[in-house]
Formats: C-alpha cells, sequence, structure tokens
C-alpha cells in the first residue's frame, strides 16, 4: 500500500479534532502497513510554523506529509462544491488506497462524490482496524454491530471512509512532516454560490425530564423533544436514553447513568443524569458567553 | 420546472413537491412499490419503478449509475434526493451526472429560475444558490397522510434506461457483505467542561455572542 490521505477540515481555523482523530487511525494503519500519511488542509490563510499552528498540530498528529492549498474560498463551510475538486485532483494524482474524513455535515458532502470519482468502495460508517498479530490484517467495516458489513481488506482497489468523530483516538508524536504547497483548485462548473449565513441552524434538542433539563435546554435556546428535522446535536438524559434511537440529529449525546452503553450516542457524560446535565448547562454558558477583547483587539 | 424525486431509504417529496411539477422514482421490486405509489398520492405527478435483480448486489455506485441513467431517460430539471442517515447517494449521483450538487439541504425554493436551498453549518444556517440543472439532498422529513392521487406506478426494465445487468455487475467487489462488526459505543467524558469544550471545538455549539 502507498499511501493513506485525510482530509483536514478546519473550524475557527483549527483543525476539527474528528480530522485529528482520523490522522491518527491513519498513523497507526499506515506505519503498520508501510504506507505514507498525507493531511491535505485547505485553508483560507496560510498557517503560521509556530508550536500550535496548523502545520505543526498536523505532524504531532500522525502526518508525514502536509499538504497546503491556500485559497479564500475555503474559509467557507467545507462542502464539494468549494473544497472537492482540491480533494479529487490530489487523489487522482497520489492515487491512495485509503481516503479518510471525519464524517461531518461537510465531509458528507464531498467524501461520496471524491469516492464516485474514484470508483472506490464507499464506508460511510467507517470502522478500519488493523490487526497487529501475523501479518497485520487490515479490517475494513461499514457499520455497527449485526449491522455491520465487512469489505475485503486486501485494498485491490481504493477505499474510502467516513470516520464518526469520537470513534479513535488521535496520535501523538514528535515527528515533523514534510510540508508541500498544492495548487488550489476553481470551484466546480456551475457550484453553488455561497450567499452567507441566514440565521441560526436549527438548535439541539433536549430529551429528558425534570429541572436539570429545563437548564439545559435554556443553556443551548434548545428545543425540547424530538423534532421531524435533523438538528445538528439531541442531548437524552436518563432515563430519557433510548429517545436517541428516534433522533435524526447529527451528533447525538447520552447524560446519566447508562450513558457509558448508549449505542446510539456519539458522547456520554456518565454519573448522575440531573447533575450532569446542570453543569453541562453551566459549561455551555461559559463556552458561549461574549469574551472581552484583550490588547491589540483579538479576543483569546 | 420539471423535478425527479429519488424515493428511497428517506423522502425529501415534500420539498419536491414545492419546487415544481413531480415525478417520484425509485428502485423497487415488483410488489415493493408502496412507497412509490403513496408519492402519486401525496401529489407526484408520476410514480416510476425500476428493479433488476442485479441491484440487490451493487454498492452506492451502482445505485447512482443506474439512478443517473433513469434520470436521463425520464428528464429534469432537479433532481432531489432524501438523505437518510447513510446520505451517499445524492453526491455519488451528481458526480454521475457532472451536475452541481447540495447535501444537507434543509428547505429549498425558486427564486428567479435559480433554486436557492439552505443548509446548517457551524452553527448557522447558510444559503447557497445555483441555476438547475442540479441535485439536492434534503434533510428527510416526517412523511404526510396521502391526500388523494390514484397511487398509480409505471414500471419500466434497465434496458429502457439503456443498461444492462452485465454493467452493473462489476460492482458487486465493492459492495461489503454482512459480518458481525465492531460495537459502536460512545466516547465518554470525565466532566461537562471537557464535553462542552469538544462541542465548541466541533461547531456546535451556538457562536458566542458578541460582546465588548
Amino acid at each position: 500500500m502507498a499511501s493513506v490521505v485525510v482530509v483536514i477540515e478546519l473550524v475557527a481555523d483549527r483543525p476539527h479534532p474528528g480530522s485529528l482523530e482520523a490522522l491518527g487511525q491513519a498513523r497507526r494503519i499506515g506505519s503498520g502497513l508501510g504506507a505514507t500519511v498525507y493531511a491535505l488542509a485547505p485553508c483560507a490563510r496560510a498557517p503560521g510554523y509556530g508550536e500550535d499552528d496548523l502545520i505543526a498540530v498536523l505532524s504531532r498528529h500522525g502526518a508525514d506529509k502536509v499538504l497546503l492549498a491556500t485559497d479564500g474560498a475555503y474559509g467557507g463551510p467545507m462542502r464539494w462544491g468549494s473544497h472537492g475538486p482540491l480533494v479529487q485532483a490530489t487523489c487522482a494524482q497520489l492515487r491512495p488506497s485509503l481516503l479518510l474524513a471525519a464524517k461531518t455535515p461537510g465531509a458528507r458532502d464531498l467524501a461520496p462524490r471524491v469516492a464516485a470519482a474514484m470508483g472506490a468502495a464507499l464506508l460511510a460508517d467507517g470502522w478500519l482496524d488493523l490487526l497487529t498479530v501475523g501479518e497485520g490484517e487490515l479490517l475494513l467495516f461499514d457499520g455497527s454491530g449485526d449491522e455491520a458489513r465487512q469489505l475485503d481488506g486486501e485494498l485491490e482497489f481504493p477505499v474510502v471512509a467516513l470516520v464518526p468523530p469520537g470513534r479513535y483516538a488521535i496520535a501523538a508524536g514528535d515527528d515533523e512532516a514534510e510540508v508541500e504547497m498544492v495548487e488550489a483548485k476553481s470551484p466546480a462548473p456551475g457550484d453553488f454560490e455561497d450567499l452567507g449565513p441566514d440565521g441560526a441552524a436549527p438548535p439541539p434538542s433536549v430529551l429528558g425530564d425534570g429541572p436539570a433539563a429545563d437548564e439545559l435546554a435554556a443553556a443551548f435556546a434548545a428545543a425540547r423533544g424530538v423534532g421531524d428535522r435533523r438538528v445538528p446535536l439531541a442531548l437524552a438524559i436518563a432515563p430519557r436514553l433510548e429517545a436517541l434511537d428516534a433522533s435524526a440529529a447529527e451528533v447525538k449525546v447520552a447524560i446519566g447513568e447508562g450513558a457509558g452503553e448508549c449505542e446510539h450516542a456519539r458522547y456520554a457524560l456518565p454519573g448522575d443524569g440531573a447533575a450532569q446535565a446542570r453543569a453541562l448547562a453551566e459549561a455551555v454558558k461559559r463556552a458561549i458567553e461574549p469574551k472581552p477583547a484583550v490588547e491589540g483587539g483579538k479576543s483569546p | 420546472m420539471k423535478v425527479l424525486a429519488v424515493i428511497g431509504r428517506g423522502s425529501a417529496l415534500p420539498c419536491a413537491l414545492g419546487l415544481g411539477e413531480t415525478c417520484a422514482v425509485g428502485l423497487f421490486p415488483p410488489g415493493a412499490e408502496a412507497p412509490l405509489a403513496a408519492a402519486r398520492a401525496a401529489g407526484a405527478a408520476r410514480a416510476v419503478a425500476l428493479w433488476d435483480d442485479e441491484l440487490k448486489e451493487i454498492d452506492f455506485l451502482g445505485v447512482a449509475q443506474v439512478l443517473a441513467a433513469t434520470a436521463r431517460h425520464l428528464g429534469f430539471d432537479l433532481i432531489v434526493v432524501g438523505e437518510a442517515a447513510r446520505g451517499v447517494v445524492g453526491p455519488a449521483l451528481a458526480d454521475r451526472l457532472s451536475l452541481p450538487h447540495l447535501s444537507g439541504v434543509t428547505d429549498a425554493r425558486l427564486e428567479d429560475d435559480k433554486v436557492v436551498a439552505r443548509r446548517p453549518a457551524a452553527g448557522e444556517l447558510r444559503r447557497y444558490r445555483a441555476m438547475p440543472p442540479l441535485v439536492l439532498s434534503v434533510a428527510v422529513e416526517a412523511a404526510g397522510a396521502p391526500s388523494g392521487g390514484d397511487g398509480a406506478v409505471e414500471r419500466i426494465e434497465l434496458a429502457a434506461v439503456g443498461l444492462t445487468a452485465a454493467e452493473l455487475r462489476w460492482r458487486r467487489r465493492f459492495l461489503p457483505h454482512p459480518a458481525e462488526g465492531p460495537r459502536s459505543l460512545p466516547r465518554a467524558f470525565a466532566d461537562a467542561p471537557a464535553l462542552a469544550a469538544r462541542l465548541a471545538a466541533e461547531g456546535l455549539l451556538p457562536r458566542p455572542r458578541s460582546g465588548g
């Protein structure tokens, strides 16, 4: 196997945690199978070279090589129209055996189309694990438990995998990655014009009873109960954890007793449900409260 | 505007009906066309089913290939795909047709012959605009009760859209086979501030309010 490419999605100029986790799993697989791991990072502006800047972060998290493309168009939310041509061109040049991306709404817009263009197999809910016994067998699954499907791990054809954030741990190292500037690509012909923000995204839904649920909903300015529309985030407080199964939310959080065993959730906050819900409400309020300006005019 | 609504695991029929005269299309074997009949009853002007047993064993790209050929055969200005949990067919279909696409759409309307669609991104809704033809993958909405229409479903064969089973067979090897997979358990956080920080880093919290 020659190469593994990981698409790095940026949120407020920082790598999405799920992208770093996908990079970590790519590192473990690449090291086991002798593949070069590329981190492809479309950026609106050229990053710095400080310890906490993008290149250093990607180096520490497992990249052998960082491919940087800079263009103002990459400053908007990741989607096929703006970011896809770059990813597709990179894959056409490198011909990776594996292309990984964190399973975010942006990657769900981009990765299936890249997979189609490559003629690749697609794991929409990807598990990629390397058995280290013997010759190092690569296990590839799409989905979980008894609903899973397994793909041949011989990589006779390219595989594109969307990896849910939270599934894998990040890698940690101190090797420096090579950096290569790659040419930004124009949007696809006839692509959608980005008209900008148009109000707040649908608020999270909070599933639970009692004052703690009320506080959590108020912290998010959230809706109570499950709506029909897909919402970005749903939080359920025990004993209502099973309600997450019916939710169409992109990200589901289980809070309280049994949260750690809730297979419908991506994240869990175990413990006393009411206390944890109140603590999360406080933490959310602190996270979204106005930030004071500091010297130089920049917020911390 | 001639709209094709792809009916599958998800249905974006309400969105499609709001954009123009809608033809509902889906890959259903004989006897299983109920979702298409329901689409006709809900207001689609036409419902078309296509099936070949080869479709049982092909992957997302094979499905997209069949849908693309069907779309060309039926004609369209706009294609709307209901986006179920996997949401992979819409982008692949757009690739086969070489059309712009947008997924995760919450609503769409026509403005001066252009399609204006909204999708959530990083805590806000964003608007996007493009000229048809194009493909939209729409967040699935709850199915409404049928309201009139005769539920009649037309049926066409692969040959009618210019495909053969043999052309699709090569995608069999790309389809994973059923197998017991890993159990998906959530990542547990030690405390609420750590979880809040993670949600913020993923762009899932409301943006900080502007302050001094």
